[in-house]
């Protein structure tokens, strides 16, 4: 079944191939859930919002664009309402200065690093930083944009991704092996 | 213009495939842009095409939470018109049936029992040469009065303590079969009630025929008795009613035997 076809049929209100649809994007939206936020069941919250959202919104896609880049934007969005509910922003200005914060981890070769270890790497940052770091490094957002979404300013956005990445790399450095 | 093109080319061979180094801010600028690209890329190829595997029942909430819910609301309400349309069509046939076995409404030629006041008393009046009941209608009709009587005789004994009985008799008025409704027990002359049996009824009591009687002012021609018919006293069949009925109500009990019908034409 091709992408139009499914659309149509969920369109039309067909269980089965709404499933589909779901089957397709779930796993995928999960993970970019689970990016933003810490908790898996807020990442599961996100995504059942997202998907609702999908199905409500379907008959608003006008086919122009990448149907996947539809979904994610709307799963980033609900994501980022999710994520306010949970873990306010602004904690994030005030925890940067606290050292656990900044203690760095041990951690492979950055080439090892498997997926569940670069989301706990994500999940130790503040929530601001981590969505300033995920809208920027990992969906190509500007930094207007990242401003507008979250409702500060471009200047923050800059600084917390600078900072958001300091961090990354702190806990990512190969920790100095004692004799 | 000699002097021009030699200092051009002085610049282009002194400047031209010179490499200048980057001073050491400029280096170190540069080599954190390279490591945050790096640490992007590294994030971006982690993490860009990874799934994640959701709960199965993640699915059923979605589908019970968001998708069908609108649909079972609607599968809902048309369960519940079509639930009340069904009672309302049981309701509409019982009340048929009752009032086609004569229980609840007057019918033509037979008997019925009605609160005096109603004046849809007079549409139970059949006349001396309507026909008569079929034989199963005239059980109907003494089953109708036998539950009617002792329904209202047991309500009655009820409330005999507490409420006074207005009925009472004329002396100037024919016998009659006269209870009232506790409520219309008032002013003792409006509440008394003149009712004519027909001579020729027989009491209910005794299992014959009943009819519906009519309310006659005093003094008003009664109808004709057929002749043959056994005349029941009136005397007989007011004290068998107030007998069985109690005072506080008002029960009417008119039993009419009129002469048989004529036998109808062939229809061709």
């Amino acid at each position: 079944v091709t992408e139009p076809d499914l659309i149509a049929a969920c369109l039309r209100g067909d269980p089965r191939a709404q499933r589909q649809l779901y089957n397709q994007f779930a796993g995928l939206m999960l993970t970019v859930c689970r990016r933003y936020l810490k908790r898996q069941e807020d990442a599961e919250e996100a995504l059942l919002l997202g998907f609702a959202k999908v199905f409500r919104a379907l008959p608003t896609f006008r086919q122009e664009g990448s149907f996947e880049g539809w979904v994610r934007r709307i799963m980033v969005n609900e994501a980022l309402m999710e994520l306010r509910r949970r873990e306010p922003l602004h904690l994030s200005f005030e925890d940067f200065a606290q050292p656990e914060n900044l203690a760095a981890t041990p951690a492979t070769a950055d080439t090892q690093l498997q997926a569940d270890e670069l989301l706990a790497l994500l999940q130790t940052l503040p929530p601001g930083y981590r969505a300033v770091f995920n809208l920027y490094a990992l969906e190509g957002y500007s930094h207007l944009e990242i401003a507008e979404a979250l409702g500060i300013s471009e200047g923050t956005s800059k600084s917390q991704l600078s900072k958001a990445r300091a961090m990354l790399q702190r806990r990512l450095a190969p920790q100095p092996t004692s004799f | 213009m000699a002097s021009g093109n030699n200092l051009d080319d002085l610049f282009r061979q002194q400047l031209g495939q010179h490499a200048t180094p980057p001073g050491e801010d400029l280096q170190r600028r540069l080599a954190e842009l390279a490591e945050a690209e790096r640490l992007d890329q590294l994030f971006r190829t982690g993490l860009g095409s990874h799934a994640s595997q959701p709960r199965r029942a993640l699915w059923e909430r979605l589908e019970d939470e968001h998708l069908r819910p609108p649909a079972r609301r609607r599968r809902g309400v048309v369960a519940w018109w079509q639930l009340s349309a069904a009672a309302m069509l049981l309701l509409a046939l019982l009340g048929c049936g009752l009032w086609r076995s004569g229980y609840l409404g007057p019918r033509p030629g037979l008997a019925t029992t009605q609160p005096v006041s109603r004046p849809a008393v007079r549409a139970g009046v059949r006349g001396p040469g309507q026909p008569l009941a079929s034989g199963q209608d005239q059980l109907l009709v003494k089953e109708s009065i036998a539950v009617t009587l002792a329904r209202h005789s047991k309500k009655n004994q009820e409330n005999r303590t507490t409420r006074a009985t207005a009925a009472t008799f004329s002396p100037s008025s024919p016998p009659i079969a006269t209870t009232a409704r506790p409520r219309r027990s008032a002013p003792a002359p409006l509440a008394a009630r003149r009712f004519h049996l027909q001579p020729q009824q027989p009491d209910a009591a005794t299992g014959a025929l009943a009819t519906t009687g009519r309310r006659a002012p005093a003094g008003q021609p009664q109808p004709p008795t057929p002749a043959g018919t056994p005349e029941v006293p009136a005397s007989r069949s007011l004290s068998t009613m107030t007998a069985m009925v109690a005072p506080a109500e008002i029960i009417e009990v008119d039993v009419r035997r009129g002469p048989a019908p004529p036998p109808r034409p062939p229809r061709w």
